[in-house]
């Protein structure tokens, strides 16, 4: 994922028009910061389609052992909201919620704001900062896991995707740094920086928090969604001991423990293709595992080999049907060339 | 009435061939690893079990005892249980081969398996249907270990078990754990 | 004492015979159909389906069939070891030590601008994945190809290419 290092006119928001600044951001190729890296600019095209819109400011965050978003909405809290006033102004939207999981940081941000914007605190509690959760716990609408939220005219940003926004709104600047997590501290990274740079004495890191993140090797560097580097900790895990508390973290009520043996053990048992792609990465189960098991890292696994094998599997079953048919087109067409023939020896003929 | 579903209940359950009786404890071991050969083995089996109880009965009674030719009952039986087995096979070779595959050598080893050569001499005295009650008894109790056993045996795979203890080890303790719980069913009928 | 002999040889004499004759008449019977279906379907569901030909049999089945009669089961390359390991566990006969390569998996690609629609790589296709009417250009429709090569051989102008399929 690239991003885009061009510098802009510095735009004064609030007298452009919103297409003028939905232009900005989608020449400025600003993606989604809380992790799916996913491009603004269409999230805010989908919004504009539905009637009523409301911004949402994800400022959560209950990645265990990181606190970036926190520590940016500290510093620099007044460009976060100047960046959520601009996205209503593009969606011309109807309300706008900035949701944090800390007291502090909302006393603090609710000073010298008028209330334009409601200011909410959220449970820090995780899976709180899930995109359909927040929307359920600010706005108490239930919406389906195949229903994107922008589509009903509701859109979710991050507050480092916000800040971006203000900061090549208002001053023109290209994103070419994030706050992030390193280590435990919080610190500004240019993004593209090699992750390994970042954190030089350690050996293995994670990008993401130790829970859900993935593994880095020494080609990986900061892209704009990552909000944190970690230590990673699965060389010291220790053996499942099947207690269970995997299955009781699941926010999703999946059955861990047995998809983890499943992918460590011999067993070729036929794995759930549903379970494994219900998981939503999250990382409850990492978290609460006594052993230190990196349990996402195997259920990754498992999904990505399943699925390959079922595309396989099913590339494999349509070339059959694919052959048989070809066998059957040219025996026919072979039997038809027998039968006229026969017929054409039958009729009559000038030379006989 | 009664009577046959206490003796069809006994043979299944409180006097488990495999279990209780520890007969039948090869083609137990080698089939009872995959739920795919475990549940056709012992339908085999309870088929095979249900005939050769009734020949070998109806022999008994027809032939062996009126003419008091008690001896001839082992080689006999033995005779008649390798032929319905060899039936079984061809039949079964007939309707699916795939099934022929997976049951590989044991389906003739039906043929040794004491457990239906036990039921047929126990029961060679009795009248004929409290015979077929023991057997069609026996042959479900048989069946009825096998697929738990199956299914145990896939839990068991699933755990670290220590290297010295992989595969039949752990399978034959399990058994006999198991065992152990079965003679809680002693004294029920 | 041949009386007391007589009996016992008589009655299992009997036994013998009529069993005897009750297996033959089942093996009459019920003679084993060929081609020995579900079997066959089975080991076939483990093939790739490429009908390659690459193992030497000019198809997927033919090569099930092959297999099943006592054929060596590694002979599958685009299959690769994971169809080995498959095959020998169904049939539980003994994997060995030759292990495969691991496949790549390749799509065809036809340089449209010098097809000359001699139509002789749709004829080629085991499974219709090159559309195309005569004297016009064909291509390839990747989501159909199998990557099995057959179509480059026969094309005059060698104009078909092998990518690697991500």
């Amino acid at each position: 994922m690239t991003v885009s290092n061009q510098k802009f006119v510095p735009l004064d928001w609030k007298q452009e028009s919103p297409s003028a600044l939905l232009d900005r951001i989608r020449d400025a190729e600003i993606v989604g910061m809380g992790g799916a890296g996913f491009p603004t600019h269409l999230k805010f095209e989908a919004a504009l389609r539905a009637e009523h819109r409301s911004v949402i400011a994800n400022g959560v965050e209950t990645d265990p052992g990181v606190s970036a978003d926190k520590t940016l909405l500290r510093q620099n809290g007044n460009d976060v909201i100047e960046g959520i006033r601009i996205a209503a102004r593009v969606l011309n939207a109807t309300s706008c919620i900035l949701a944090v999981s800390e007291r502090s940081i909302a006393n603090q941000l609710k000073e010298g704001n008028s209330s334009d914007i409601d200011i909410v605190e959220v449970e820090n509690t995780y899976q709180n900062g899930e995109e359909r959760v927040l929307i359920e716990k600010l706005m108490g609408r239930r919406i389906a896991s195949d229903v994107y939220p922008a589509t009903l005219g509701i859109i979710v940003l991050n507050v480092a995707t916000l800040f971006a926004i203000c900061e090549s709104v208002r001053d023109g600047l290209p994103v070419t740094k994030r706050l992030a997590t390193v280590m435990g501290h919080d610190q500004w990274c240019e993004i593209g920086t090699p992750v390994h740079d970042l954190a030089p004495s350690s050996d293995k890191l994670r990008v993401g928090s130790f829970a859900n993140g993935r593994p880095a090797d020494s080609k990986v560097s900061l892209q704009p969604t990552h909000n944190a580097v970690s230590i990673d900790r699965a060389n010291s895990a220790m053996p499942c001991i099947r207690c269970g508390w995997c299955d009781t973290a699941c926010p999703k009520h999946l059955p861990v423990e047995r998809l983890l043996n499943e992918a460590t053990g011999s067993l070729s048992a036929p794995t759930s293709l549903t379970h494994l792609n219900d998981c939503n990465d999250c990382g409850a189960c990492v978290v609460s595992c006594p052993s230190g098991i990196p349990i996402i890292d195997y259920i990754r696994g498992s999904r990505d080999r399943e699925n390959n094998s079922r595309t396989a599997e099913r590339r494999a079953s349509e070339a059959l049907s694919r052959f048989e048919a070809k066998q059957q087109r040219i025996s026919t067409r072979n039997q038809r060339t027998l039968d006229d023939r026969e017929s054409r020896m039958q009729q009559d003929h000038k030379w006989q | 009435m009664s009577d046959l579903l206490l003796l069809l209940g006994g043979a299944a359950l409180v006097n488990n061939f495999v279990l209780v009786q520890l007969l039948g404890l090869c083609p137990f071991m080698g089939t009872s690893n995959r739920i795919e050969t475990a549940l056709p083995m012992g339908i085999a089996t309870v088929f095979v079990i249900t005939i050769s109880t009734l020949l070998t009965n109806v022999l008994n009674t027809f032939v062996l005892a009126p003419w008091d030719l008690g001896y001839l009952r082992i080689i006999l039986f033995i005779v008649v249980i390798a032929s319905v087995v060899q039936l079984t096979e061809q039949y079964i070779r007939f309707a699916s081969p795939l099934l022929h595959q997976l049951l590989g050598l044991y389906l003739p080893l039906i043929t040794s398996n004491c457990a239906v050569l036990a039921i047929a001499l126990t029961v060679a005295d009795l009248s004929l249907l409290s015979a077929l009650a023991v057997g069609v008894g026996g042959g479900l109790g048989f069946s009825l270990v096998l697929v738990l056993f199956a299914g145990l045996r896939l839990r068991i795979d699933q755990n670290s078990i220590p290297r010295p203890f992989r595969g039949a080890p752990i399978a034959l303790v399990t058994v006999g754990v198991i065992a152990l719980a079965f003679v809680g069913f002693r004294g029920m009928l | 004492m041949t009386v007391q002999l007589a009996l016992p040889v008589l009655v299992l004499a009997t036994c013998g015979l009529t069993l005897s004759l009750l297996i033959v008449t089942f093996e009459a019977l019920f003679k084993s159909k060929s081609p020995k279906d579900d079997l066959i379907v089975a080991v076939n569901d483990l093939l790739p389906q490429t009908q390659c030909a690459q193992c030497g049999y000019p198809g997927c089945r033919p090569y099930a069939e092959a297999v099943i009669a006592g054929e060596n089961f590694g002979l599958c390359i685009p299959g690769g070891e994971k169809t080995r390991r498959a095959l020998a566990s169904l049939l539980d006969r003994d994997l060995g030590n030759q292990e495969l390569g691991e496949p790549t998996s390749l799509l065809a690609r036809v340089r449209e601008a010098e097809c000359i629609g001699c139509g002789l790589c749709f004829e080629a296709c085991p499974v219709d994945a090159i559309v195309g009417a005569p004297q016009f250009s064909h291509t390839v429709l990747e989501s159909h190809c199998t990557g099995c090569e057959l179509c480059v051989p026969p094309c005059p102008v060698d104009c078909i290419d092998l990518v690697a399929n991500k």
